[in-house]
């Protein structure tokens, strides 16, 4: 198999998949903040946040998180 | 008096806060800084009523750190900065089959944390107070005299002075080049957009690190972490019989003595006291358990006073909180500023409810939550979000927020602060020293100006 996970920031990523995420949620960020009304701070920050939560479900549509999740046998 | 839509309005602040940040804080990964501060800098702008502000941010900061420890419990991956001295322990508790009930008695502690670190600092900044207006003349030499503190006090001291005077004169210089460009108004000093390129600073590093070909293949491995997530187990809630006396006194006692030393760093308190404290037991696991448990109290109690001291005795941000997370209560470009913020506008009554509402409420209902829910929720989590997507947020916020601060030129001067200030991160100059000398900047570049002529 390939070698291609990186550990960055205590978690497994793949390169490419950070670089395409990035991308899109700086694109959704900062093009919802360009339809905010000019020389509004507050509302400037809010549409540019929103772009920020839509690009972020966008990226979660098609990235899938690179762990193995296994839930623990029942016991106590 | 207050009115009762203020009162209501603080309601849904306290419950949104519990929304946001219950969802955020089971993230793996998410730096306090980062998820506190733009959110709240927001809320400030909107030109929401100070209390509302108020009751928001102490509630997001009692259920990001009751939050934050349960991945850091569960699956070994620290929830935030705060929880990262946790994870040796974690992991060794979890070795032993000892999660489910850990993360109960991680909670449970945290409670005591508020609980006790509640009244202490609101005491404590009553007692202060009167001494708030004699300090506030000298503002510009206390961040100074901050920054050289905690240089002192840090594990790199050497290291960490010798980087004061360059990072100041890279903070004013790219100030005094907007300027100079016509690019802010004189009048504007930019701090948000810098402060968070400090934050980011060792992640940018990472990132333009992983650009080198040579060096993403040396960082490359073909495995995946495997995570085994334990389910809840059915115990009481009462935090008091979750927790033995001894686990309860040593708790609620480092809770309250942390709140005597809120200028120190909330990390470095946390691993302080919690190691100290697992330090006098022999067995692993009985270590391993107090040292969690202080700290979890520790989390809470720090930021708490952290917040509460600084804001309601003196008015400009002398801790690492008040000038990190919470930096947008006391400095917010257009709403607040270091003469003129929450301090200055509300009484003392005030912020004792506006306080004690929030932080009790948000205790309340995370505690239940996550006594009943954290394995489901942390399982949905760690499902559905890649660390990618958590990573690309950080990165659209500080580019949203360098371009409004300043425009395009600012979102690459925010790159080279963020570069600068990563590397010295990366190098052993703590976040404290970098963001005390932001606020010192400009009365050290001025100083020195005046010696060079």
């Amino acid at each position: 198999m390939k070698k291609r996970f990186v550990e960055i920031f205590g978690d497994m990523i793949i390169f490419n998949d950070l670089l395409l995420s990035i991308l899109i949620i700086s694109t959704t960020t900062m093009s919802a903040h360009l339809f905010a009304p000019a020389n509004n701070r507050p509302l400037g920050l809010l549409f540019g946040l929103s772009g920020t939560v839509i690009g972020f479900i966008i990226v979660l549509s098609f990235i899938k998180p690179k762990r193995m999740i296994k839930m623990e046998d029942k016991h106590d | 008096m207050i009115d009762v839509t203020l009162l209501l309005q603080m309601v849904v602040a306290i419950f949104a806060a519990v929304l946001i940040y219950v969802f955020i804080g089971f993230i793996p990964g998410t730096d306090e800084t980062s998820v506190l501060m733009p959110i709240t800098l927001t809320l400030v702008l909107t030109g929401v009523q100070p209390m509302v502000v108020l009751a928001f941010f102490i509630s997001a900061i009692v259920t990001l750190n009751l939050t934050n420890t349960m991945p850091t419990a569960l699956v070994g991956l620290p929830g935030g900065v705060m929880s990262s001295p946790m994870i040796e322990h974690s992991i060794l508790l979890k070795n032993n089959g000892k999660s489910a009930t850990i993360i109960r008695k991680m909670a449970a502690a945290s409670f005591l944390g508020v609980l006790v670190s509640l009244p202490t600092s609101l005491v404590l900044a009553s007692l202060l107070a009167p001494y708030g207006s004699l300090i506030q003349p000298y503002a510009s030499y206390l961040f100074v005299f901050g920054a050289i503190f905690l240089s002192l006090i840090s594990k790199h001291k050497v290291l960490s002075l010798l980087s004061i005077i360059p990072l100041a004169i890279l903070f004013q210089s790219l100030r005094h080049l907007y300027w100079g460009l016509n690019v802010v108004d004189a009048n504007v000093n930019i701090t948000t957009s810098f402060f968070l390129g400090i934050t980011i600073g060792p992640l940018m590093v990472s990132l333009f690190s992983l650009l080198n070909k040579d060096t993403k293949q040396k960082m490359e491995t073909d495995q995946k972490k495997e995570i085994i997530i334990p389910y809840e187990s059915k115990q009481p809630l009462n935090p008091f019989k979750l927790l033995t006396k001894k686990e309860a006194i040593t708790a609620s006692v480092s809770a309250f003595f942390s709140n005597f030393l809120f200028v120190l760093s909330p990390v470095g308190l946390t691993i302080l006291f919690g190691e100290t404290v697992g330090n006098r037991f022999k067995k692993p696991i009985e270590k391993a358990t107090m040292s969690i448990t202080t700290m979890s109290a520790m989390v809470q109690s720090t930021y708490l006073s952290q917040v509460i001291i600084p804001l309601i005795a003196l008015g400009i941000p002398l801790s690492p909180v008040a000038i990190g997370p919470a930096a947008a209560l006391f400095n917010a470009t257009g709403v607040f500023t270091i003469e003129n913020n929450i301090h200055h506008m509300l009484t003392l009554p005030q912020f004792v409810l506006a306080i004690t509402m929030a932080s009790l409420v948000a205790l309340v209902v995370v505690y239940v939550l996550i006594h009943r829910y954290a394995s489901r929720i942390t399982k949905v989590i760690l499902t559905y979000i890649p660390h990618e997507a958590v990573l690309g947020v950080f990165v659209a916020l500080i580019l949203l927020l360098s371009y409004m601060d300043a425009g395009i030129i600012n979102v690459f001067g925010v790159l080279l602060i963020g570069l600068t200030a990563g590397t010295l991160n990366k190098m052993g100059v703590n976040y404290g020293v970098q963001f005390m000398t932001l606020y010192a900047a400009s009365f050290i570049v001025s100083t020195l100006a005046g010696w060079s002529m």
